[in-house]
C-alpha cells in the first residue's frame, strides 16, 4: 500500500475524470459535481498518511514507487515526497477540494468539461510534485498547463482568450528552454556521472558538482527561464495579472495556490541541488529580481483599480519573498521561503475565493463599486480582514513565520538584501489596508451593494479550513517546519558544498559585516 | 504564582473569543462585562505575581510554553519571562487596561459596534501582554505588531468616517515602516549574538563590539521610534484622537505608545555597548519633547492637546533612556500612564458630556467653558492630573521627571536638559490652558446642548479617582528619594549593568548604578538647585497659563496677531503632515502610477510586441508565399476552369517565379560556402 | 569485355517483387470491377499491404544484403524505412476508402498509383546506387504528380498537380546534374565506391575542387526541394492544400521518409569525406525551415494549408536530426548514430499524428463541405467532444507536448542537438516549436472556446467505419508512443547500428 499511495493519488482524479468523460451525461451536473467532489475529498483522505505518517528525520524520498519506464534511455516512473514536497502535495489536495466546491455557482455552463479540467489538473500538479524523475517531472509540469488553458479559455472573462493563449505560450517558452537545460544535465550525465543512462534525480544530484561552471551556467539560464516564469518573477510577470484576472475563481486559486509553486519548487528542487556553483554564481542576479519583484509588484499593486488585479500583482511581490529566501541559500531562508510557498497557496488562495465570492454577487470586481461593506457582510468581511493580514504577514498568522524566516535568512546572507526587502513589508501592508479601506469602510452608498447577501454555509465552510490553516501555521508551525526542515537542510548542505571558489566576492559580504560587527572572541 | 503567567493573556484572549464569535449574536450588551472582567482577571494574577515579585523571591523566571519557530540554529519559543521590569509593565498595562475596560462600559453604551470594540479591546490587552511578557524579541514583535493592528482596528473603530479610516491605516502604516527597523535590529541581533531570547543574548551582550551595538541600537530605536511616536514617525499618532477617547487613553497615551520606551529599556544591555545609538536617542527625545509641546501650545482640540502632550511625554521617556537613566524612563513610563490615562478619561468624560452638541463642537475647547460646576469629579480629578504632569510636587510627574532632568544635566548632556526644561515649561503651561479654557470662564458650548452636560456615570468617574489617586501617590511612593527610590532598587536587576568606559553615556551608567547603591540622591547643591528650578518651571508654566486664559484673555490673540507667522506654523503643526504629503505620499504615489503604466506597456509591452512581431512576419512571409504560390491559386479558383487557361496562366510567370526563388536559394547555399 | 551476369536475389528484393506482383493483380482486378464497387480494390490494396508489411517485418534483422550488383541493399535501416511507408499506406487506404467515393475519385488507378509510388520509395530505401535511389525517385514522383491532381473536377488540384509535375521535373534536373558531376570526379555511383573514392590523397584533390562542391549543392538543391526545404518549399503548400486530402497525409509522410532515406544513404555513406561542407549548407536550411514554416503557418485560415505549412516546419526538426548526428571533433568528422535514429523515431511519430490530423479532416469532410477551414470547426468541442479530444491529442502531439509521440520525438531530437553542443540551432527550434502552439491552439481554441455559428453547417462526422476505427488506432497510438516510446526507440537503434 505504502509503495502505491503517491500513484494511487496521483492518478486518482485521472480515472474520476475519465468516469466523468464516459459515464456521465451533460445536464446531470448535480451528480458531477457530487462526484468530482468526492473524488477530491477520497484524495484528500489518501494523502492523509503522507502527513501522518511521514518520517520527519529522513531526508530522502519517501513513500517511493520506482517502476522502470522507457529503459532504454534510463527514464522510470519515480514518485516520492521528501519534506520540500509533501506539504505542497497536501495543499494541493486541499486546495483541489476547495476549489471544486467554490464552482458550484460559479460555473454554470458545460459543467461536465469544467469539473473533468479540475480533475485533469489535479493528476497534474500533485505528479510535478511527486516526480522524482526529471523526465516525469517535465511530462506532468507541462500537462498542467493544457486543462489550465482550458479553464481560462472557457470559463474565463472578457479576455479570456488572449489571458489563456498568453499564459499557455509564455509559460510554454521558459519550459521548453528548460527542457533544453534537462536535456543537457542529462547528457552531462552520461560524460561525467556513472555514464549509464538516467534522469533520475537521486542520481543526478551526485553529478550536478562535477558540472563545469560555465556550461552549469548555462543550465542554470535555462532553468531558470523556465521556472522563473512559472514564479513569476519580474520582468516574466506579465502573464500572470492577465490569467488571474480572466480565471475563473478556481482557476485563480489553483494558479496562485499551486502552480505558481511550481516554479518556487522547481527552483529548490533542481536548480539549487543540481547546480549548486551556478547557483551560487548568480544570487546576486537571482536576489536583485526578487527585490525588484517584491517592491515593484507592491507598488503596481498599489495601483490597480480591480481587485483581482490588485491579488494578482500582490503575488508578484510574495513570490519574490519566496525566491529572495530561495536564493539566501541558507537553512532559514530556503525553510521559509518553503513555508511561504505553503503560506501564499492558503493566503492569496483564500483571497481570491473570496473576491470570488462577492464577484459572483455583484459581477463586478472594481474596488470603486464597494465600501462601506463591513456592516453589510459581517462574516465576509471578518474573514476577509484575517486573510489580509495573513497575507501581510501579521505575527500569529501564517504569513509571518515563513516572511520572517525569509527576512532572516536574506539578513544572513547579506544586510542589504533584508534592508530593501523590508521596503516590501512595509508597502504589502499599504496596499491591503487601502484596500480593505476602500472596500469595506466608509459608508455604504451604494445600492447595489446594499442587497449583498453575507456568506453561505457552503462558503464558510470552503473558507474554513484556509483560516484554520492560517491560525495553525502562524501559532504553532512546528509541525510544518519538521517536516521541511531536514531535507531543506540537505538541499542547502548540497548548493553549499559546493561552493565555487569564484563566488567567494558574494559570499563574503555577511561574513565580512560580520567579523567587523561581531565580538572579539564570540 | 508566577508559574501561573501564562494565564494573563489567557484571559483577554478568552474574552476575544467569546465577544468574537459571539458578540454580535448573544453577548451583546454583556459584551462590556465580559470584557472587563477577563482583563480584571488577568490584573488580579498580575497582582499576585507583582506581589511576589516585590516581596517575595525577585529574579527572574522563564516560563517555557512551547516551541515556536526553528530553523537551523534559528529557534525561538514561546516563553514568558517574569522580571521586574516586566513586573512594572504588567502592573501597568493589566491596571490601566482594566480600568480603561470598566470606563468603556460607560462610555459606549448603546454604540451598536459594542461586542465588537470589547473584542478589539481584548485583543490589545493580549497583545499587550505577549509584548511585555515575551522572553524574547520575536515574541515581542508579535505583541508589537498585535497592538498595532489593534491601535489600527480601533483607531478606525467608527469606519464609517472617512478620516477615522484613513488615520487608522496611517497608524497601521507608519507603524510598519518602524517595524521594518525593528525586524532588522532583530536580524542583527540574531547574527551577531547567535539568539533572541533576551537571557542569551544579554549573556553575550558584553561581547558585541560598539559599532555592533549602535547598529543594533539604531535599527531598533526606528522600531521604537514607530511606535513611540517619536520624530520623525510620531505624525500617526495625533491623527489617532479619531478612535473612541477610552483607546486614546489606554493605547495612545498609557500603554501601546510606551512599547518603544519598554523595548529600548528592555535592550539596556546591548545599548550600554553602543553609546553612539544613546546619544541619538536622547537628541531625539529631547527635540520631540519641545517639539510636540510647542505644538500642543496652540491646539484647540482637547484630545489633540493631549495627544501632542503624549508625544512630548514620550520624547521626555527617551530622553531619560538616551542619557542612561534606564530606570527613570521606566518610572515616568509608569507614573505618564496614570495621569495621562486620567487626562485622556477625562477628556473622554468632558467630550461624553457634550454629547449633544454639534459633531465638531464636541472636542473643540473654544466652545467650552465652565464646566467646573456641571462636572466636578471630572474637573478635580482632571486638575490632579494637570498638576502631576505639570511637574508639582509630591505629584507623581515630579519625581520622575525631575530624575531625567537631573540626569540630563549631570551625564553632560546639557543641551538635552535645556531643551527639556523648556518643554516642561510648555507642558505646565498648556495643561493649564487646557483646564482654564475648558472647565473655567464663561460657558461657550451650544446653546441646545448644555441642559445636556451632566456628571459621567459612576463606571466613568471610579476609574478617574483611582487614577486620580494613582497620580498623586504613584511617584513620591516608588520614586523617593529622587534617584534612589525603591522602583530603582526593584528595576536594577533588569536593566543594563557594566560599562564599556570613556563615553558619556557609560558614565551615565554607572552613575545611575552608583546612586542607586548609595540608596540617596546625588545630594549636593547642584541638585538641589535643579529640584528647585524644576519646580519653578512648573509653577511658572501654571501661572503664565493663569495670567493668558483667566486674568487677562487678551493676550493670547494678541500675541497671535503679533507673531502671525508663528502662530500659523505652530498651528499648523509646523506643516509636517504637508510636507511628507508632497515629499513621501505624493511622490510613492506617481511612481505607482507610472510603474503601472510601466508595466503595462513595456513589460508587458515587449511580450506582446514579440508576438505582434511574430504575427506581421507571419503576415509578411504569407504575402511573400501568396506574390509567387497563392496568386496562381486563387487566380485560377476565380478566374477559369479550362486547363489550358491555367497552362497560360502558369506560363505568364509563376513558375519562374518558383524557379527564382529556388535558383535564389542555390547561390545563396554557393554564397555561404564561398564566404565563409 | 565480358558481360558479367549481375547477381539477383529476388528474396532479397522480396518486398519490392512482392509489391509488383500487388500492382499487377489490382491493375487486372479493377478491370473486372464495376464502378460501385472499386472500393474494393482499396480493400484489395489494403490486404496486399498487409501482406507486404508482413514481408518487410520477416526482413527485419537479417542483416546487410546486397543485391543486383550493390545497386540494392537490404538492412534493418530500408526495413524501418519500409514499414513505415507500408503502415502509411495502409492507413491512406483506410482514409481514402471512403473519401474517394465521396470525392468521385473512386478508381482503381487511384489506388494502383499509390501503390506505384510505394514502389517507388520502396527502391529508394533500398537505393545504395545513385542510379537506384534517382529510379526510385522518379518512380514515386511521378506518381504522386497524378495523385496531386486525381480530383479532375477541381481545378485546384488539378493545378497543384500541374505545378508540382514542372518543379519536380525540374529539380529531377538538377539532382540529376548533380549526380553526373559527381559521377564525372569520381566515377562511380555507388555510394560505397563514391565514399572511397572520396578518402584519402586522392580524395581530397577532388574535394577541394569547386565542382564537387558544386554538385553537392545540387544534391541538396534537389533533395531540399523534395523535402520542402525553405526556400525550396513553394511548391508545397499549393500541392497539399490542392491534392486529395489522404494524398496529401500520405505524401506528408511516406514521401518525406523515403527521400530522407535517400538522403540519409547518401550524404552519410557517399559524403562523409564532405561533411564539414553539406552540415553548414544544412544547418542554414534547417533554421530557416523551421522558423519559415512555424511563422507562415501562423497566418493561414485554412486548416491544411496550416497543416502544409506545419509540415514544412516539421521537415525542418528532422533535418535538425540529421545536421546534429554531426559532431566535428578537432576537425574530425564523427557521426552520433542517435541523431539518425532519433530522426527515424520522429518519423514514426509524425506518421501517426500527421495522419491523424489529416484524418480529422477527412472525418469532417462531405461532398457539399469541406470543412478545411479553421471557421468550419468552431464549436466542435462542445459538441463532439470526443472528436475535438482527438485533435487536441493530434495538435498537442504536433506541438510536441507531452505525454504523446510528439514530445518523445521532439526530446530525442533536441537532446542529440543538446549531446553534440548545437546549442543555438537547439534553442532556436525549440523556440520554433513553441510558436507552432500558437496556430495549433487556435484551433483548438475555435474548437473549445468560439460558439458555432448561425449560419454554419451542421457537424456531421463520417459515418464510415474505416474512418472512425483508423482514427480512433491513430489517437491511441500517439498517445501510447508518448508514454511507452521503447520498443520503437529500440527499432530506431538497431536500425541504424549497422548504418554508420
Amino acid at each position: 500500500m505504502e509503495n502505491y499511495l503517491l500513484t494511487l493519488i496521483t492518478f486518482i482524479p485521472l480515472a474520476g475524470a475519465v468516469i466523468v468523460m464516459l459515464f456521465f451525461k451533460k445536464e446531470q451536473t448535480v451528480a458531477i459535481k457530487s462526484f468530482a467532489t468526492a473524488v477530491t475529498i477520497v484524495d484528500f483522505l489518501l494523502s492523509i498518511p503522507l502527513w501522518t505518517r511521514f518520517d520527519t528525520s529522513e531526508a530522502g524520498f519517501q513513500f517511493v514507487q520506482k517502476v522502470s519506464w522507457i529503459p532504454t534511455i534510463g527514464v522510470s516512473y519515480f514518485v516520492g515526497v521528501d519534506g520540500i514536497s509533501v506539504l505542497l502535495v497536501l495543499l494541493t489536495t486541499i486546495t483541489m477540494i476547495v476549489s471544486t466546491v467554490c464552482s458550484f455557482s460559479a460555473i454554470v455552463d458545460r459543467e461536465k468539461e469544467y469539473y473533468v479540467c479540475l480533475l485533469l489538473m489535479s493528476t497534474g500538479m500533485l505528479g510535478t510534485f511527486m516526480a522524482v524523475d526529471i523526465f516525469l517531472f517535465y511530462v506532468f509540469f507541462e500537462i498542467t498547463l493544457v486543462p489550465m488553458y482550458f479553464l481560462i479559455g472557457i470559463w474565463g472573462g472578457s479576455r479570456k482568450l488572449y489571458a489563456a493563449i498568453k499564459f499557455f505560450l509564455y509559460t510554454l517558452f521558459g519550459s521548453v528552454l528548460m527542457l533544453l537545460g534537462i536535456l543537457a544535465l542529462y547528457f552531462v550525465n552520461l560524460k561525467l556521472g556513472t555514464g549509464t543512462p538516467t534522469f533520475d534525480l537521486t542520481e543526478l544530484y551526485a553529478v550536478g558538482p562535477k558540472i563545469p561552471i560555465g556550461l552549469q551556467s548555462w543550465i542554470f539560464l535555462a532553468f531558470f527561464v523556465g521556472f522563473a516564469i512559472k514564479v513569476p518573477m519580474f520582468p516574466f510577470h506579465t502573464w500572470l495579472p492577465d490569467a488571474h484576472v480572466e480565471a475563473p475563481t478556481a482557476g485563480s486559486v489553483i494558479l496562485a495556490g499551486i502552480l505558481l509553486k511550481m516554479g518556487t519548487y522547481g527552483f529548490v528542487r533542481f536548480v539549487l541541488p543540481l547546480l549548486p556553483q551556478a547557483s551560487q554564481l548568480f544570487v546576486p542576479f537571482m536576489v536583485l529580481l526578487s527585490i525588484i519583484g517584491i517592491i515593484y509588484g507592491a507598488l503596481v499593486a498599489m495601483a490597480q483599480t480591480d481587485v483581482k488585479k490588485l491579488v494578482a500583482y500582490s503575488s508578484v511581490s510574495h513570490l519574490g519573498f519566496v525566491m529572495l529566501g530561495v536564493f539566501a541559500l541558507n537553512q532559514q531562508g530556503v525553510l521559509g521561503g518553503q513555508l511561504q510557498m505553503i503560506n501564499h497557496g492558503i493566503s492569496t488562495g483564500a483571497l481570491f475565493l473570496l473576491v470570488g465570492i462577492i464577484y459572483e454577487r455583484r459581477h463586478t470586481r472594481q474596488i470603486s463599486d464597494f465600501g462601506g461593506l463591513s456592516t453589510q457582510v459581517p462574516i465576509y468581511s471578518t474573514i476577509f480582514a484575517v486573510t489580509m493580514l495573513s497575507s501581510i504577514g501579521l505575527p500569529g498568522l501564517n504569513g509571518f513565520v515563513g516572511e520572517f524566516l525569509i527576512l532572516v535568512g536574506a539578513f544572513k546572507a547579506s544586510y542589504v538584501y533584508a534592508a530593501f526587502a523590508v521596503i516590501g513589508i512595509v508597502l504589502g501592508a499599504a496596499y491591503m489596508l487601502w484596500l480593505f479601506q476602500r472596500m469595506f469602510f466608509g459608508t455604504l452608498d451604494n445600492p447595489e451593494n446594499q442587497k449583498l447577501t453575507d456568506c453561505n454555509t457552503r462558503e464558510i465552510l470552503y473558507l474554513l479550513p484556509m483560516v484554520v490553516l492560517m491560525f495553525w501555521i502562524g501559532l504553532y508551525p512546528r509541525p510544518f517546519l519538521a517536516r521541511m526542515e531536514v531535507s531543506v537542510g540537505k538541499v542547502v548542505k548540497m548548493v553549499n558544498v559546493a561552493a565555487a571558489p569564484q563566488n567567494n566576492k558574494a559570499a563574503s559580504l555577511p561574513v565580512e559585516l560580520r567579523s567587523r560587527l561581531k565580538a572579539k572572541n564570540f | 504564582m508566577i508559574k501561573l503567567a501564562w494565564l494573563i493573556p489567557l484571559f483577554p484572549a478568552l474574552g476575544v473569543v467569546i465577544n468574537g464569535f459571539f458578540g454580535s449574536r448573544y453577548t451583546r450588551d454583556k459584551a462590556g462585562h465580559i470584557a472587563a472582567l477577563m482583563a480584571g482577571l488577568s490584573f488580579l494574577v498580575v497582582l499576585g505575581i507583582a506581589f511576589e515579585m516585590i516581596f517575595g523571591s525577585g529574579g527572574k523566571h522563564t516560563i517555557h510554553l512551547w516551541d515556536w519557530i526553528s530553523a537551523g540554529k534559528f529557534s525561538v519559543s514561546v516563553a514568558f519571562l517574569i522580571d521586574p521590569l516586566s513586573t512594572i509593565m504588567l502592573l501597568v498595562v493589566s491596571g490601566v487596561g482594566f480600568l480603561v475596560h470598566v470606563y468603556s462600559v460607560g462610555y459606549l453604551h448603546g454604540d451598536p459596534g459594542y461586542p465588537r470594540f470589547f473584542t478589539y479591546l481584548n485583543l490589545f490587552m493580549l497583545s499587550m501582554f505577549l509584548l511585555v511578557l515575551g522572553d524574547n524579541y520575536l515574541l515581542m514583535f508579535v505583541g508589537w505588531e498585535g497592538v498595532g493592528l489593534c491601535s489600527y482596528l480601533l483607531i478606525g473603530f467608527w469606519y464609517e468616517k472617512q478620516s477615522a479610516s484613513d488615520a487608522g491605516k496611517k497608524a497601521f502604516i507608519v507603524n510598519r515602516i518602524g517595524d521594518a527597523g525593528f525586524l532588522l535590529g532583530m536580524f542583527m541581533i540574531w547574527v551577531l549574538t547567535g539568539s533572541l531570547t533576551y537571557l542569551e543574548v544579554f549573556h553575550v551582550a558584553p561581547n558585541i563590539t560598539e559599532a555592533g551595538a549602535t547598529a543594533i541600537g539604531l535599527l531598533l530605536f526606528i522600531g521604537a521610534a514607530g511606535k513611540s511616536a517619536q520624530i520623525p514617525l510620531y505624525v500617526w499618532l495625533p491623527d489617532a484622537m479619531e478612535g473612541p477617547t477610552p483607546v486614546s487613553a489606554l493605547i495612545h497615551a498609557a500603554t501601546m505608545v510606551t512599547a518603544g520606551v519598554y523595548m529600548v529599556a528592555r535592550t539596556s544591555p546591548i545599548y550600554v555597548m553602543g553609546p553612539g545609538a544613546l546619544e541619538v536617542i536622547a537628541l531625539v527625545g529631547a527635540v520631540t519633547a519641545i517639539f510636540a509641546a510647542s505644538i500642543g501650545l496652540v491646539q484647540n482640540d482637547i484630545k489633540r492637546v493631549l495627544a501632542y502632550s503624549t508625544v512630548s511625554q514620550l520624547g521626555f521617556m527617551f530622553m531619560a533612556l538616551g542619557v542612561g537613566a534606564f530606570g527613570a524612563g521606566i518610572f515616568h513610563l509608569m507614573t505618564h500612564a496614570f495621569f495621562k490615562g486620567l487626562l485622556f478619561l477625562g477628556s473622554g468624560s468632558v467630550i461624553h458630556a457634550l454629547h449633544h452638541a454639534p459633531e465638531d463642537q464636541q472636542q473643540d475647547m473654544r466652545y467650552m467653558g465652565g464646566l467646573r460646576s456641571k462636572m466636578p469629579i471630572t474637573y478635580w480629578t482632571f486638575v490632579i492630573g494637570a498638576v502631576a504632569i505639570a511637574g508639582v510636587p509630591p505629584l507623581a510627574g515630579f519625581w520622575s521627571k525631575d530624575e531625567i532632568l537631573a540626569n540630563a544635566f549631570f551625564t553632560g548632556h546639557h543641551f538635552v536638559w535645556v531643551l527639556g526644561s523648556v518643554a516642561a515649561l510648555m507642558t505646565a503651561f498648556y495643561m493649564f490652558r487646557l483646564i482654564f479654557m475648558t472647565f473655567h470662564g464663561e460657558m461657550r458650548v451650544d446653546h441646545h446642548a448644555r441642559e445636556y452636560i451632566h456628571e459621567s456615570p459612576y463606571s466613568m468617574t471610579v476609574p478617574l479617582m483611582i487614577l486620580a489617586v494613582l497620580s498623586v501617590v504613584g511617584g513620591i511612593i516608588p520614586g523617593f528619594p529622587p534617584e534612589g527610590g525603591w522602583i530603582h532598587t526593584f528595576l536594577a536587576p533588569s536593566l543594563a549593568k557594566g560599562s564599556a568606559g570613556g563615553h558619556a553615556a557609560n558614565e551615565a551608567v554607572q552613575f545611575v548604578r552608583v546612586s542607586a547603591k548609595s540608596g540617596g540622591g546625588h545630594g549636593g547643591p547642584a541638585a538641589v538647585i535643579l529640584i528647585i528650578l524644576a519646580i519653578a518651571i512648573a509653577v511658572g508654566g501654571i501661572a503664565l497659563a493663569w495670567f493668558m486664559y483667566l486674568k487677562n484673555t487678551a493676550v493670547p490673540d494678541g500675541l497671535a496677531s503679533r507673531f502671525p507667522g508663528l502662530h500659523r506654523l505652530l498651528l499648523n503643526k509646523y506643516y509636517i503632515d504637508e510636507i511628507y504629503q508632497a515629499c513621501i505620499v505624493k511622490p510613492i504615489y506617481r511612481l505607482m502610477g507610472s510603474l503601472w503604466s510601466f508595466d503595462a506597456n513595456v513589460v508587458d509591452g515587449s511580450v506582446n510586441g514579440s508576438s505582434l512581431i511574430t504575427l506581421v512576419s507571419s503576415r509578411f512571409s504569407g504575402i511573400f508565399d501568396l506574390k509567387t504560390v497563392d496568386g496562381a491559386v486563387n487566380g485560377v479558383a476565380s478566374v477559369t476552369k479550362f486547363f489550358s487557361q491555367v497552362f497560360k496562366f502558369i506560363q505568364s510567370g509563376m513558375v519562374q517565379n518558383y524557379l527564382f526563388v529556388m535558383l535564389l536559394g542555390v547561390f545563396m547555399m554557393l554564397s555561404a560556402y564561398l564566404f565563409r | 569485355m565480358p558481360l558479367v551476369i549481375p547477381d539477383i536475389s529476388l528474396s532479397i528484393a522480396a518486398p519490392e517483387v512482392g509489391l509488383a506482383i500487388l500492382i499487377c493483380v489490382v491493375v487486372v482486378a479493377d478491370l473486372f470491377t464495376s464502378m460501385e464497387n472499386k472500393a474494393g480494390m482499396g480493400i484489395l490494396s489494403l490486404a496486399g499491404v498487409a501482406i507486404l508489411g508482413l514481408i518487410v517485418l520477416f526482413q527485419w534483422g537479417g542483416g546487410v544484403r546486397t543485391t543486383f550488383s550493390g545497386f540494392y541493399i537490404a538492412d534493418n535501416f530500408s526495413s524501418f524505412v519500409k514499414m513505415v511507408v507500408v503502415v502509411t499506406t495502409a492507413f491512406t487506404i483506410l482514409l481514402s476508402l471512403q473519401y474517394a467515393k465521396m470525392e468521385k475519385i473512386n478508381y482503381g488507378e487511384f489506388y494502383v498509383m499509390i501503390l506505384f509510388a510505394v514502389f517507388g520509395m520502396l527502391v529508394m530505401a533500398s537505393g545504395n546506387d545513385l542510379i537506384s535511389i534517382y529510379l526510385g525517385l522518379e518512380t514515386m514522383s511521378i506518381s504522386s504528380y497524378v495523385l496531386v491532381s486525381f480530383i479532375r473536377h477541381d481545378p485546384l488540384s488539378r493545378e497543384a498537380g500541374l505545378k508540382y509535375f514542372l518543379m519536380g521535373a525540374f529539380t529531377s534536373g538538377i539532382l540529376l546534374y548533380g549526380i553526373a558531376l559527381t559521377y564525372g570526379l569520381t566515377g562511380a555511383t555507388s555510394l560505397t565506391e563514391i565514399a572511397k573514392a572520396l578518402s584519402g590523397l586522392q580524395g581530397a584533390a577532388i574535394i577541394a575542387d569547386p565542382v564537387m562542391v558544386f554538385s553537392l549543392i545540387l544534391f541538396v538543391a534537389g533533395f531540399g526541394f523534395k523535402l520542402a526545404l525553405v526556400p525550396f518549399h513553394m511548391w508545397l503548400p499549393d500541392a497539399y492544400t490542392g491534392a486529395p486530402t489522404s494524398i496529401t497525409a500520405f505524401m506528408s509522410v511516406a514521401v518525406k521518409m523515403a527521400t530522407l532515406a535517400a538522403v540519409i544513404r547518401v550524404f552519410f555513406i557517399a559524403f562523409p569525406a564532405l561533411a564539414g561542407k553539406w552540415n553548414l549548407l544544412l544547418w542554414l536550411l534547417t533554421v530557416f525551415t523551421m522558423v519559415w514554416g512555424n511563422v507562415a503557418a501562423i497566418a493561414q485560415t485554412n486548416l491544411k494549408r496550416m497543416l502544409a505549412y506545419s509540415s514544412i516546419a516539421h521537415a525542418g526538426y528532422i533535418m535538425l536530426g540529421i545536421v546534429t548526428t554531426t559532431k566535428i571533433v578537432g576537425g574530425k568528422v564523427v557521426f552520433t548514430p542517435d541523431g539518425i535514429s532519433a530522426v527515424l523515431f520522429y518519423l514514426v511519430a509524425y506518421m501517426v499524428t500527421n495522419l491523424g490530423a489529416f484524418g480529422m479532416l477527412i472525418y469532417l469532410c462531405r461532398e457539399d463541405f469541406r470543412g478545411d477551414n479553421i471557421e468550419d470547426w468552431r464549436g466542435i468541442g462542445q459538441d463532439h467532444p470526443w472528436a475535438g479530444m482527438a485533435f487536441v491529442v493530434f495538435f498537442l502531439s504536433l506541438g510536441g507536448f507531452p505525454p504523446t509521440a510528439g514530445f518523445v520525438g521532439k526530446l530525442f531530437l533536441f537532446g542529440t542537438a543538446i549531446q553534440n553542443e548545437y546549442y543555438w540551432l537547439a534553442v532556436i527550434g525549440i523556440l520554433a516549436s513553441a510558436v507552432s502552439i500558437y496556430y495549433y491552439f487556435r484551433v483548438v481554441m475555435v474548437m473549445y472556446m468560439e460558439p458555432r455559428g448561425e449560419s454554419q453547417p451542421a457537424i456531421e462526422f463520417s459515418k464510415a467505419p474505416s474512418i472512425f476505427v483508423a482514427l480512433l488506432v491513430l489517437v491511441l497510438a500517439t498517445i501510447y508512443l508518448g508514454l511507452f516510446p521503447g520498443s520503437i526507440i529500440a527499432a530506431a537503434k538497431s536500425s541504424v547500428a549497422g548504418l554508420l
